[in-house]
């Protein structure tokens, strides 16, 4: 039997550069001190995904933390770990001052004031450049008063991504194959790019005030904020565009904002309650406002909407928006004849063993684990337009819903507020 | 001069079994198709460091590989069947396709071999790769130290 132990450099590092998680790969630096050797061989850092998803806190320290402030405040950044539930800080200063929004595989992305639009790792700390935002073909008017610097943050809302962005066994520094799509502009239209390209190009859609995006089985898929789902196409002969797929889910509302996630081999179409001084609380249906004590696990049977979202035990100033529950439709295909649609929507009202994870991220489900509850909505604060309005800004709205039982609890009990970029999730 | 693809080639493993393979297929393994680039006229290539179990695995595999009718889906489906193997059957299938510079087997192999340490502590990859550990307890801790976020 050969001896494993004597394996070659060269098989360890090909090996070293086929792991998939970075919890793996620091594993493989404490098996021994060759191992560790290998991995100093590698260029860079893998940027891969960690196991569970992390929240990365807004940019200023966790108030509560005040002994830790220092000179060094802009360029780290906190991260919750969801299974020891602590929190650990990183050197980040790619991020300080950028607005950062999660996206897949580990990264995120973020924009500045000097417009340009960066996919980060934040473990490797690895960027890859994005066509900047002036390359996107639908601009505001700008004119002298009004200028692209005024805009940065909230001109692209959204991407989505067609597979890790970094090849780790390639030379080059990014994945070609990556085709990025991004939802931007005065009335949230769709975009896409491909790694290497030096421009961003329109796909042509019949609506506007797009709110999600998801890459699910090959194809990149859009809901807008009416709900309706449409499929891209980059091969029409007439350029990319987007067709209709589903028709408009009956029972919903546009301020419901809208997630299409893949889960357990489906897609999902998700709809986020949001009540608050800013929503007008007649248009919900059913239940009149029914504010009850937090008492944990206190479940009102015949309400089949949601309980208020429990607050944090502060003066009782009410949030300008917070979310109250989610609903969820999933696609199915549709084959019968005379029918319109590619899919049509049936009422979800478990995810068995899975969980999701909304906000500004690219909206993922994960199975449960030790840290991570089945058939619950994990989700962030991404109301970006409103967090100005907040004091102190949006990063509040965030927490764990059960689908069960309709409760919200929290998922981080401090406070972590910014205007431009609260907490986020990074899958 | 007969044409590349009808000529076939003789195999021969470290336990002098042979095995007949079609040039164009066996030229995916580098190592094979220096040789034969650098005129090679032996009657068999011998494979010395590649035994009959190995030799007959990674001639399915390049057989698959070089077949021009089979979807990236169908070769996806093969390779999550082929390396359904003992794990020391994986190790030893790298140690060969690295012998044999075969990337593309390289790469699926070593794949499968990480898919399976996901699963492991360092420990027990310790243990399946007959690893000591040369860490002190202080040396294995600054090391832990180092990526501490990682270790939950």
């Amino acid at each position: 039997m050969a001896d494993w132990a004597d394996l070659p450099v060269d098989i360890l590092v090909v090996i070293a550069q086929s792991l998939t998680l970075i919890e793996d790969f620091t594993s493989f630096t404490t098996v021994c001190k060759e191992w560790k050797s290998v991995t100093s061989i590698l260029k860079k850092k893998p940027s891969l995904p960690t196991r569970y998803p992390r929240i990365m806190l807004a940019e200023k320290i966790d108030t509560e933390d005040q002994e830790n402030r220092g000179d060094q405040d802009a360029s780290v950044r906190c991260f919750l770990n969801l299974l020891a539930s602590k929190t650990y800080r990183l050197q980040l200063p790619e991020a300080s001052g950028r607005k950062c929004r999660g996206a897949h595989y580990g990264w995120l992305w973020t924009i500045g004031i000097d417009l340009q639009i960066n996919l980060l790792h934040p473990f490797s700390r690895q960027q890859i450049c994005l066509p900047p935002m002036l390359t996107f073909p639908d601009q505001y008017e700008y004119d002298e008063t009004f200028k692209p610097q005024e805009v940065w943050d909230f001109f692209v809302r959204k991407i989505a991504m067609s597979s890790n962005p970094r090849k780790e066994k390639s030379s080059h520094d990014y994945n070609e194959d990556c085709t990025i799509v991004a939802i931007y502009g005065e009335f949230a239209i769709l975009a896409f790019t491909k790694l290497g390209d030096t421009v961003w190009t329109n796909i042509s859609v019949h609506s506007r005030v797009y709110q999600d995006i998801i890459f699910y089985n090959g194809k990149f898929y859009a809901v807008d904020v009416h709900g309706v789902v449409v499929v891209c196409d980059f091969d029409d002969a007439n350029g990319p565009k987007a067709t209709v797929v589903a028709p408009a889910p009956v029972e919903t509302s546009d301020l419901y904002q809208k997630y299409l996630v893949e889960s357990s081999g489906r897609l999902l179409l998700v709809s986020r309650l949001r009540k608050g001084l800013l929503f007008d609380d007649d248009d919900v249906e059913e239940e009149e406002d029914d504010v009850n004590d937090e008492e944990e696990g206190d479940v009102d049977d015949n309400v089949d909407e949601v309980e208020d979202a429990e607050g944090i035990d502060k003066e009782e100033e009410k949030a300008r928006y917070y979310t109250t529950g989610f609903s969820v439709l999933r696609l199915d295909e549709c084959h019968e004849e005379g029918n319109n649609y590619a899919y049509r929507l049936t009422e979800v009202t478990s995810l068995g063993d899975q969980a999701l994870f909304l906000g500004s991220n690219v909206s993922t489900s994960i199975a449960s684990s030790e840290c991570i509850k089945p058939n619950c909505i994990y989700f962030t604060d991404d109301n970006c337009e409103l967090y100005l309005d907040e004091p102190g800004g949006g990063g509040h709205d965030m927490g764990i819903f059960n689908m069960e039982d309709g409760t919200i609890q929290l998922n981080y009990a401090g406070e972590s507020r910014s205007y431009i970029s609260p907490p986020l999730w990074c899958i | 001069m007969s044409s590349p693809e009808e000529k076939t080639l003789i195999l021969k493993s470290s336990d002098n079994e042979e095995f007949l393979v079609k040039e164009s297929v066996a030229v995916q393994c580098i190592t094979i198709k220096n040789l034969v680039e650098d005129g090679c006229d032996l009657d068999a290539i011998p494979l010395l460091n590649v035994d009959s179990k190995n030799l007959a695995w990674i001639i399915e595999f390049m057989e698959k590989y070089a077949d021009s009718t089979s979807t990236d889906a169908e070769k996806k489906d093969f390779d999550t069947e082929f390396v359904k193997k003992p794990f020391n059957d994986v190790l030893g299938l790298i140690l060969a396709a690295n012998y044999l510079n075969f990337p593309a087997l390289m790469d699926v192999m070593c794949d499968a071999c990480a898919n399976e340490m996901k699963l492991w502590s360092v420990e027990q990859v310790r243990e399946k790769f007959h690893i000591q550990n040369d860490y002190t307890e202080e040396e294995e801790k600054a090391v832990r130290a180092e990526n501490f976020w990682a270790f939950e």
